[in-house]
């Protein structure tokens, strides 16, 4: 406490200095004026530097002197301003990088109390969890059942996210409709905004329709009108009530590609809110398991035995599992639903930020061993003039700090920067294609990833600006007679700090190459490929939710609006499916007594005339007829599938088993991709279209530009269904490139930030080496005085560059292989032993750099002796 | 070379605290008071002085106020706080056990 005071009441002395040495002065010259003999006081000079010390003045006053004398010794050489600008950058974007990685992916979503006691519980098929690594949810039926039975949470939740229409007088408009158990609110700890959230009384069969709406959605749809309470809402045609408004902090329990979560509505009334069966459906896999573990519970022990309550349900196995496997996530790994795109593409961007840091903080370092030629004068002409060694180490420790500090501050500008432009693209690294609602990360900017930039800039300042000079600090009296700098031993390998510093340039430049060839050329196969759709920018796609209609209306409506739109001029063909291009759902088949397991197919669903619309190739049969007989027994398979299951014979024709009822294949189309334009070709299915579906994508071939055509859509939609609503209308080839982009992009931003660290590598080795060469002249000058050749000299210098350049690239190319291993799933039609980015390229750099050491070598050899030996 | 001023090295922040004990005094006023005191057998250096009472501020020991002289002057008056006068009385109370050991070690030697 007393130090604390002390503290203080220093700050307070520092603060108020000129004020209070006034008041000393006219204090001093009072006590003189009543003295006999004023002279005898002394000097006034003094005894105001005696009182200085006392509060601490004149180390501030040594600590600013050497800030300013550092700041203005550093920036006025060019060389440091581009070293501590890069590493600024560097520093900025793997702060950013970071901190975003770590905000989506392992920390709790805000606004929840305790959120580490939550996990959500899924399961999987035993042993094969590759095949679906997000897990299944469960049915409602079973979440009630385990809800009476498990004895391992405090109490158990549920929820689940359906996309819905709001609608006004005006427009509707596609949001994304989170239905909750009444526990869920009350589980979580939420606390809301306005009003009040959800609870087991709301959630009652035959309840009055109540919802909570997020944030974004009460300032969009209310303008965050404070009395929006007791308004009215309607969703899917159903007029709801609102009662509470959530607070910013909470963005929802996960993220899935749909985007976050508009509206909150209580389970019981998700019939009514027009999802039928939602309730009552066994068959379904819908609901995850939120929990809140009771104490002394850890979540390991579930994943690893998993609760016996859990097999008590015994409807839960689907058909063809060999068994459950129990998946447990805690909170913060729930931020978004899929994480696998996040991680890969952060990781690796991360991976790359961290290497090109490493460059930039070495290239420092070389900058400052570089000036350390004439700082060994200055210090020892210092030490001369009689400066002790601790204050040499704490001027150059203040030059460390005046490093750090610049470059935390660039760095937490180009970092909250990066960070910003992230939160504003987050397209590339989220699987977010359809979401209704903009999905960003700013969430990622905050205290901790300025506290970030400034804790890696004064990190890097202390082991690559301070450290390495100490040396000078401490033995400054013998730097006037030695030259060299001090040498690493390794048993009869003798290496200069300097030449250390070069091998680990080397060894990352190499393995920068590498990483940016492997995606230069990932990106180059990317933007080659293309879709099989035959003139996509001429068909328009778009999501239509008649999600406020019953399942039989539906079925009457969804014919009648086809034909309207085949009969509008100006459309060529019009169709509809489940999905849109590239994000399709899975399921299994099996053959009519085969392996009951089957095989995983990824599975969607195509109306009569898809294929023709899109212009996709049928190679084999036909596609669905548009009588509607091949409803309930046709099935369209791709050529990976039809090769897969029967390879050598026709596909057409042949049966299979597909949700316990056979199916006859009446078509194979050429469409091998169709998971993912730049994912491995996989078996796929398209099952007949059902016309009772609530949401589904339109595909629409148009005469002329086929935006032009939204307008006239939505019209005939109003007219037929004023409860429906159109979302999405993109044209194909705008929605194909925004699939494929962000990939390609990704490899681009990896392979331009790794081309960047390689040009900061290629300019620091050289500069580094040229500074070497320069100030060993001396010693060359010496050797060729006593009788060394021009030759003896030049293979004298090729030999000390080989040693460095063989270590360090062999170094290199050992980080790259590892590095290509880690990035392998990022890669698209390049190995990751590509030959060409891992021997090619860092052959190309090692030459390049031992062609850099020859001219060197050639240039020392030609030393005049004369000035050197007369310079001694 | 300093001038001799009879006080042991480390006690001027002792006799400035004792002085201010029984009143608030300033610079001069305290400097005269230790010489009348010590019956003339101490003084104080001024430029010793001023760091002393910078230090016993920094302490907490002291408070300054700015106050009028009798004789019209604008000055600056010093006064013992509650810590200050803590530390008076264990400074005294150190310095007289200490002072009684050093006069025993040296009848006896």
């Amino acid at each position: 406490m007393r130090i604390v005071t002390r503290l203080f009441r220093h700050a307070w002395y520092v603060l108020n200095r000129s004020r209070l040495e006034r008041e000393l002065d006219e204090e001093m010259e009072t006590h003189r004026a009543l003295m006999d003999d004023p002279h005898r006081f002394g000097k006034l000079t003094r005894v105001r530097e005696d009182a200085a010390d006392v509060f601490g003045w004149t180390h501030l006053d040594d600590l600013l002197r050497d800030v300013r004398y550092s700041a203005r010794t550093l920036l006025r050489s060019p060389s440091f301003i581009v070293a501590v600008v890069s590493l600024g950058l560097a520093i900025g974007a793997t702060a950013a990088v970071y901190s975003t990685e770590d905000w989506l992916l392992r920390r709790s979503p805000g606004g929840v109390v305790d959120p580490g006691e939550l996990v959500t519980v899924r399961i999987t098929e035993k042993d094969r969890v590759d095949l679906s690594p997000n897990g299944y949810g469960f049915s409602y039926p079973q979440y009630r059942a385990l809800r009476d039975v498990q004895d391992t949470f405090t109490d158990i939740a549920t929820y689940g996210k359906l996309v819905g229409v709001v609608s006004t007088d005006t427009r509707s408009d596609q949001v994304v409709v989170e239905y909750v158990t009444g526990s869920y609110f009350p589980l979580l700890g939420v606390r809301p905004l306005l009003g009040r959230l959800l609870s087991d009384e709301d959630d009652v069969p035959g309840s009055p329709p109540n919802v909570v709406l997020s944030h974004p959605f009460w300032h969009s749809q209310f303008g965050g009108d404070s009395q929006v309470v007791g308004r009215s809402l309607r969703i899917n045609g159903v007029l709801t009530r609102v009662v509470g408004v959530l607070p910013q902090t909470f963005e929802g329990y996960g993220i899935d590609w749909n985007g976050p979560s508009a509206i909150w509505a209580p389970l019981a009334v998700a019939q009514a809110l027009g999802n039928p069966g939602i309730l009552t459906r066994t068959n379904v896999s819908f609901f995850p398991i939120l929990g809140r573990l009771k104490s002394g519970v850890a979540a390991t022990a579930i994943r690893d035995h998993g609760p016996a309550w859990l097999s008590a349900i015994p409807s839960l196995k689907m058909p063809a599992w060999t068994g459950n496997q129990v998946m447990v996530r805690p909170s913060s790994e729930t931020r978004i639903g899929s994480r696998r795109r996040a991680e890969d593409f952060l990781g690796v961007i991360l991976i790359v930020c961290v290497l090109i840091l490493l460059a930039a903080c070495i290239n420092m370092a070389n900058v400052l061993l570089g000036r350390a030629m004439d700082r060994r004068r200055e210090f020892s002409l210092r030490t001369a003039l009689g400066a002790g060694r601790r204050r040499l180490a704490l001027q150059l420790a203040t030059e460390g700090l005046v490093i750090g500090v610049i470059a935390g501050v660039v760095g937490a500008v180009i970092g909250v920067a990066v960070a910003a432009a992230m939160a504003t693209l987050p397209r590339i690294y989220l699987n977010l294609l359809t979401a209704t609602a903009p999905v960003t990360t700013f969430g990622a900017i905050d205290a901790r990833l300025v506290g970030l930039a400034f804790a890696i800039g004064l990190t890097a300042a202390v082991v690559f600006g301070f450290v390495p000079l100490v040396p000078l600090a401490l033995r400054p009296e013998s730097s006037l007679v030695r030259d060299t700098p001090s040498k690493w031993t390794w048993g009869r390998l003798r290496l200069s700090t300097r030449q250390l510093v070069l091998m680990c340039q080397v060894a990352l430049a190499i393995s920068l190459a590498a990483t940016a060839g492997l995606y230069g050329r990932t990106f180059l196969r990317a933007a080659s490929v293309r879709a099989p759709y035959d003139k996509p920018e001429s068909v328009l796609v778009a999501r239509v939710a008649l999600t406020a209609l019953t399942p039989a209306e539906r079925k009457v409506l969804w014919p009648i609006f086809l034909a309207r739109l085949n009969d509008e001029p100006g459309v060529v063909s019009a169709t509809v499916g489940w999905n849109p291009p590239y994000r399709i759902g899975f399921t299994r088949l099996q053959l009519p007594g085969g392996d009951p397991t089957g095989v995983q197919v990824s599975s969607t669903a195509g109306a009569p005339g898809f294929f023709a619309v899109q212009g996709i190739p049928v190679v084999e049969g036909r596609e669905f007829l548009a009588s509607g007989e091949d409803q309930d027994t046709g099935l369209i398979i791709n050529r990976v599938l039809a090769r897969q299951l029967w390879p050598g014979q026709h596909a057409v024709g042949q049966t299979v088993i597909l949700a316990g009822a056979t199916r006859t294949i009446t078509g194979v189309v050429a469409d091998d991709h169709c998971d993912g334009l730049l994912e491995e070709a996989v078996p796929c299915q398209w099952q007949p279209w059902p016309p009772d579906s609530g949401t589904s994508y339109l595909r629409i071939r148009t005469a002329a530009e086929p935006m032009a055509f939204v307008g006239r859509v939505r019209e005939l939609l109003r007219e037929l269904a004023p409860s429906g609503a159109l979302a999405e209308a993109s044209s194909m080839d705008v929605m194909l490139s925004e699939i494929i982009e962000p990939q390609r992009n990704a490899a681009l931003i990896a392979a331009t930030l790794a081309s960047f660290g390689v040009l900061l590598l290629v300019v620091g080795t050289g500069s580094l080496f040229l500074s070497m060469v320069r100030d060993s002249r001396r010693e060359i000058a010496v050797r060729m005085a006593i009788g060394a050749t021009h030759g003896m000299v030049v293979r004298r210098v090729l030999m000390q560059g080989a040693v460095v350049v063989v270590a360090g690239g062999s170094l290199g190319i050992a980080v790259a292989y590892y590095l290509a291993q880690q990035i392998a799933d990022q890669l698209f039609q390049v190995a990751p032993t590509d030959s060409m980015s891992l021997v090619f390229i860092p052959i190309v750099v090692a030459v390049t750099a031992f062609v850099s050491i020859a001219v060197a070598a050639r240039e020392a050899a030609r030393t005049d002796l004369a000035p050197q030996l007369k310079a001694q | 070379m300093p001038r001799e001023t009879g006080i042991p090295p480390g006690t001027l922040g002792l006799l400035i605290l004792r002085v201010l004990n029984s009143q608030s005094l300033h610079g001069y006023a305290i400097a005269q008071r230790i010489r009348l005191l010590s019956k003339e057998e101490l003084s104080v250096e001024e430029g010793s002085l001023y760091p002393a009472l910078q230090k016993l501020l920094l302490q907490g020991w002291v408070k300054a106020s700015w106050t009028t002289s009798e004789s019209g002057r604008r000055v600056r008056e010093y006064r013992l706080t509650a810590d200050g006068r803590k530390e008076l009385e264990s400074a005294t109370s150190e310095y007289r056990r200490t002072s009684r050991a050093i006069g025993w070690l040296l009848d006896k030697a």
